[in-house]
């Protein structure tokens, strides 16, 4: 019986304890960081905020550790395969400079 | 309260910043005391606060005057207010995942006593008791009691500001009062039980 009449107490003042409460000041130069904040926003243009994404630490690591990885499977792919393209160049290349023709001294001195 | 100021309205319409300042020195701690009242947190208060101004100066244009000045600028606070709620309520679920997996950030986010600066010393306790039986009602019976309580807006103000009709604020008041003595009962029986 005790309790509940202290507990009702309590409950009564916690209602009553805001009945003279006051206005809370803001911050001063409330109106110069109004300002300054919408001057930044307007600064802030669309590939100022592109930039402002991309520089974050969550998108460019993930960013640049993908581009790693698929640089690194190209090279691994095209290392361990040589296409028949590239053969092909480097043969055609081969028989159009004649690497195997043998030079004028060699022909001099084949010569009787 | 200044009264429908339509001379200040045309000149924030103008782009006028003489106007901007004065709307700034009659609305700033309306704007600042209800956002603290619904948010709990001076730092949070004063970033919408400013919010709040941005977004007025941004939108005066399309204000109409159909309702008064002040009327509108609640509706902005309460809206940007009840947005930070949000946002906050967002990262605390993802700081509650993150911690699953051993980035224990779940501190910064866990709630701590509000004490309201316009409280009289004495009453300090019973009132971060009040606020904190506050925070666990439902939106519109939070902003209702705000208003009222916190505010000193009349059931016809909080009306006009909410969107309801006379009766609803009234049964929402009621049903506030209701759900915080419960509250208030539960917390101080289990406190005392505990003591």
């Amino acid at each position: 019986m005790n309790r509940k009449k202290n507990v009702d107490h309590l409950v009564e003042e916690a209602f009553n304890s805001i009945d003279k409460i006051e206005r809370a000041s803001v911050k001063p130069f409330l109106l110069s960081r109004v300002n300054s904040r919408m001057l930044s926003e307007k600064r802030n243009s669309w590939w100022e905020n592109i930039a402002f994404y991309i520089g974050k630490p969550s998108f460019a690591i993930p960013g640049l550790a993908l581009l790693m990885l698929i640089n690194l499977t190209a090279v691994v792919f095209y290392a361990a395969e040589p296409s028949s393209i590239a053969e092909q160049n480097i043969q055609a290349s081969s028989d159009e400079f004649s690497y195997s023709i043998a030079s004028i001294y060699e022909n001099e001195n084949t010569e009787p | 309260m200044v009264n429908q100021p339509n001379d200040l309205i045309r000149k924030l319409q103008e782009g006028d910043q003489m106007g901007f300042t004065t709307l700034m020195d009659l609305y700033q701690n309306m704007v600042y005391n209800t956002a603290l009242g619904i948010v709990q947190n001076e730092e949070d208060a004063d970033d919408i606060t400013q919010e709040v101004f941005e977004q007025v100066y941004v939108s005066i244009g399309s204000f109409k005057g159909e309702s008064k000045l002040s009327t509108w600028i609640y509706k902005i606070t309460i809206s940007k207010s009840l947005d930070l709620i949000k946002k906050k309520k967002r990262k605390k679920r993802f700081g509650i995942v993150q911690s699953l997996f051993g980035d224990s950030d779940v501190e910064k986010y866990s709630p701590v006593e509000f004490n309201h600066p316009g409280v009289q010393l004495e009453q300090k306790e019973r009132a971060s008791e009040l606020f904190a039986a506050l925070k666990q009602l439902p939106d519109k019976q939070k902003i209702a009691f705000i208003l009222h309580k916190v505010e000193g807006q009349s059931y016809q103000e909080i009306a006009e500001i909410m969107n309801k009709s006379l009766n609803a604020v009234e049964a929402l008041m009621s049903r506030a009062k209701a759900n915080l003595k419960t509250l208030l009962h539960n917390y101080y029986y289990k406190n005392l039980s505990d003591q």
